[in-house]
């Protein structure tokens, strides 16, 4: 089985702890020094090894994080960012303190003023004006001619879709393609996307030999891939390295996925990694 | 199909997580969302427009049947007055934790229909190290919680409240799922928070175990995702557990990354779907109930005899 490696997105997972600390605590874990120092190699040995896709969640020391690594300011310079959105450090440490309204009245403002300020986005509905606002806010910041894809986080993602709230899913798809950007979602239950209305979106979900967080039936997945004429992207194909690279990367059952996303802490992992790709 | 009704009641990240979770599990429920907060309510209210929840104002009602499901997630001091509102004896009813309706219950006959969240329980290594352990003579553990949190900051209803405190939420998952795995009703005999970002507990152990320890480290650095672990001698074996391995004797009898999922939904792990399809399969939760019962009486009599150094 071949995969080519520009197929392959480097994930920063490892980086800033992503999902599990709050905003705080993942800027104290990114800037340790020894932290720091592995995670910039990382990302200088992806460079080395051609790897021209990056996964990059929309945490406010991403971009910094970016030219530590050797990156000049020319956005040329950069790599292709599927950015992940919202930035749920922040998130999750303000609807701590402050509760779930904490997160949702910013957005309502951002796209109000969005509106306010190009009125003729109304046209495209009230929401959808909204919708791009709020995005607008969160990807400011972020150097816009190489964010190719953006991603809904699977907190939200998942959240919404147990909701049975794929209309707002639909809405913030659209937004993002208004915006000239391809729309994805990470999610674990990819499979519930077949009550979703739309078409050509990436999923971005679990898949290894382990069934390791997996929840869902594969042969159900490649009908969706087919119905939707969806991108398919795999995370933890090593099962948080409990398969041999080898072995998971001649498995043919990763024929189904259109990109591979590899995340480690180790750059020596990584070179080895992308020398078992054929 | 007969339709379920589902009451959730607060609309925090626990009430939206479960509001969700069920939406997941159960297709067919009708789910109703309440919370006194008027700025919640309006979230809710637009959400409505949006996905399958729907805001119901019981802010004024004194009676809340109708509902197969009813979940209490709001702060504890409010628990016991939705609590004494459920009228109906069928209505199963999940309570999440830190309990505080020890005062409106009857102990001797605990009610079979109230479970309480307690999701460790559902972990899979933890549910095998109760397997294992069942009927054996255990002498000693050693049971630690390591997180990057600090709740010495907590904001809402935690800010100095002995229910929002380290010892309390930390301590009461590990104590509440120790005396899951063994069995056994335990007491705090003594607490040592001399060491940096640590708490360390000693157990008193109302049948077999001779000595117990539990350490609560909190706001540190060594881990990303909150370490929740188990290690118990009986007779001659050891035997540990966490989230992800189960070892006998220093073997791995069990690792979580090379097991197929068990569960058919995800929403953040598989240990609430189990907790969520539990509470919606079974009708008796009497264990459920008197075992955060216990975990509570141990933490209020730590507080009586430490009553000075809680935080």
């Amino acid at each position: 089985m071949t995969i080519k490696r520009n197929s392959i997105i480097l994930g920063d997972n490892p980086f800033f702890s992503i999902s599990h600390s709050g905003f705080n605590k993942s800027r104290e874990y990114l800037t340790d020094a020894s932290h720091l120092e592995k995670s910039i190699n990382v990302v200088k040995t992806a460079r080395e090894l051609n790897i021209k896709n990056f996964m990059i969640s929309s945490h406010p020391d991403a971009v910094d994080f970016l030219y530590k690594c050797g990156y000049d300011k020319s956005e040329n310079d950069l790599p292709n960012l599927s950015l992940v959105l919202p930035d749920v450090h922040s998130q999750n440490t303000k609807s701590a303190n402050n509760g779930i309204v904490s997160i949702a009245a910013p957005m309502l403002i951002s796209g109000i003023k969005q509106i306010l300020q190009n009125p003729s986005s109304l046209r495209s509905g009230f929401l959808a004006s909204a919708a791009t606002g709020v995005l607008m806010e969160w990807i400011s910041g972020f150097p816009k001619s190489k964010i190719e894809y953006i991603l809904l986080h699977n907190i939200y993602v998942d959240l919404l879709i147990g909701l049975g709230g794929y209309r707002l899913l639909r809405i913030f798809e659209d937004a993002i393609r208004n915006l000239g950007y391809k729309p994805g979602f990470i999610t674990l239950n990819p499979t519930q996307f077949d009550k979703y209305s739309s078409k050509n979106f990436v999923l971005c979900t679990y898949y290894n030999l382990n069934g390791y967080n997996i929840y869902y039936d594969f042969s159900d997945l490649q009908k969706l891939k087919k119905q939707k004429n969806i991108d398919l992207w795999a995370m933890g194909i090593l099962a948080s390295g409990a398969i041999e690279i080898n072995k998971a990367l001649n498995d043919t059952n990763l024929e189904s996925f259109d990109k591979i996303l590899y995340a480690t802490g180790k750059k020596e992992r990584l070179i080895d990694f992308v020398s078992g790709l054929k | 199909m007969i339709k379920n009704k589902t009451l959730i009641i607060g609309f925090g990240r626990m009430g939206i997580s479960h509001a969700s979770q069920l939406g997941l599990i159960l297709r067919n429920s009708d789910i109703y969302v309440y919370d006194p907060s008027f700025k919640v309510k309006v979230l809710i209210i637009v959400l409505s427009l949006f996905t399958r929840i729907r805001y119901t104002n019981i802010g004024t009602k004194s009676d809340m049947s109708g509902f197969d499901h009813i979940f209490i997630t709001s702060p504890p001091k409010y628990q016991e007055n939705y609590f004494n509102r459920i009228k109906d004896k069928n209505t199963k009813i999940f309570v999440e934790k830190p309990i505080n309706i020890q005062n409106i219950l009857n102990l001797n006959e605990l009610p079979k229909n109230i479970y309480v969240g307690y999701v460790m329980q559902h972990v899979e290594a933890f549910m095998l190290l109760k397997k294992v352990l069942n009927g054996r003579n255990c002498s000693s553990a050693y049971i630690l919680m390591e997180t990057n949190s600090d709740l010495t900051n907590a904001h809402g209803w935690r800010a100095n409240s002995f229910d929002g405190s380290i010892v309390s939420e930390y301590g009461s998952h590990m104590l509440n799922l120790f005396s899951f795995i063994t069995e056994q009703e335990c007491l705090i005999k003594s607490s040592r928070i001399d060491k940096k970002n640590q708490i360390d507990l000693d157990l008193e152990l109302k049948s077999q175990l001779t000595t117990g320890l539990l350490v609560l480290k909190y706001n540190s650095k060594n881990v990303r995702k909150t370490n929740y672990s188990v290690k118990i001698r009986c007779d001659d074996d050891i035997f540990e557990a966490d989230l992800y391995s189960f070892k006998i004797n220093g073997v791995t009898k069990f690792e979580l990354s090379q097991e197929k999922s068990k569960t058919n939904t995800y929403l953040r792990g598989a240990e609430f779907s189990r907790q969520m399809e539990n509470f919606l399969d079974n009708n008796n939760f009497s264990e459920s109930l008197r075992l955060a019962l216990s975990t509570k009486e141990a933490l209020y009599d730590y507080k009586k005899k430490f009553d000075n150094t809680w935080r």
